[in-house]
């Protein structure tokens, strides 16, 4: 007996699909109100970067100012026959 | 005004049907369930529109995007199509024809192009029309009405030996 399509598709959809175990109720519905949570940074990678940065503003603190520029130097205590007369000294020594 | 249905309600009501959606995309129960876990998670999260006709179309529409995304991070469509186990699809029936019946089918219907399936699926056991369908998987009209035809031939086709076998002439 070749199969009527009517009854085929009837007998097909008068299958029933088998349900999902009870189980999976309250797992499927309880993850959802599992609270979301933010992914944090790591601790080890704060403190590292709190140890970078502490050393570097440390050592900003502790480096010895720039020497000013020539052209703020005053050379108007210096008095060049004085030096002259030291430099002759240093070479009649030698 | 009918008040949105709640997480449980949608739980109750559609979860069977997405899960053996799914089902029949990943071949397996895990993955299909952990696809459901996903969609419910999203449920939670997603205000439904109201202006929806068909709340399970809508929902199928959801897995069904999904699942395509499941189908490409695991690029396994083929293995997908050929090696979707025969687990048990359908309830235990008390009469041993249809559950005869009930077991060849889902022999039958591992043995469909995924395509083909899905359409099946949606038309014979979730009641959607042919355009819900087009709709749900981004489909011409035509081309859900052809899909729908070509997998019940093949179903016929498979299970002919057996409806000879229980209804002789």
């Amino acid at each position: 007996m070749k199969t009527n399509h009517d009854s085929f598709e009837n007998d097909l959809q008068a299958l029933m699909r088998s349900e999902l175990p009870a189980a999976w109720r309250e797992e499927i519905l309880h993850v959802e109100k599992a609270p979301v949570r933010v992914a944090k940074t790591p601790r080890w990678l704060v403190a590292g970067w709190g140890i970078a940065w502490a050393a570097i503003l440390a050592m900003y603190a502790t480096m010895p100012p720039d020497p000013p520029p020539s052209s703020q130097l005053d050379f108007s205590a210096v008095n060049p026959w004085q030096q002259h007369a030291a430099i002759e000294a240093l070479l009649a020594a030698n | 005004m009918h008040a949105a249905p709640t997480l449980p309600e949608l739980y109750d009501a559609h979860a069977a049907g997405l899960f053996h959606y799914f089902r029949s995309f990943t071949g397996g129960e895990a993955d299909a369930k952990d696809l459901l876990q996903e969609l419910f998670l999203k449920l939670g999260r997603t205000v439904i529109p109201p202006d929806i006709t068909n709340l399970r179309a809508w929902l199928m529409k959801l897995a069904h995007h999904q699942a395509i995304d499941w189908l490409r991070r695991h690029r396994v469509r083929r293995r997908a199509e050929e090696e979707m186990s025969p687990l048990e699809m359908f309830a235990a029936q008390a009469d041993p024809d249809q559950e005869a019946l009930a077991q060849h089918l889902t022999r039958a219907l591992a043995l469909l192009p995924l395509e083909q399936r899905s359409v099946a699926q949606l038309k014979l056991w979730d009641g959607l029309t042919f355009d819900e369908i087009a709709e749900v998987q981004g489909i011409p009209l035509n081309t859900a009405a052809s899909r729908y035809r070509y997998a019940l031939e093949k179903l016929r086709s498979e299970l002919q030996p057996l409806y000879d076998e229980l209804k002789p002439s």
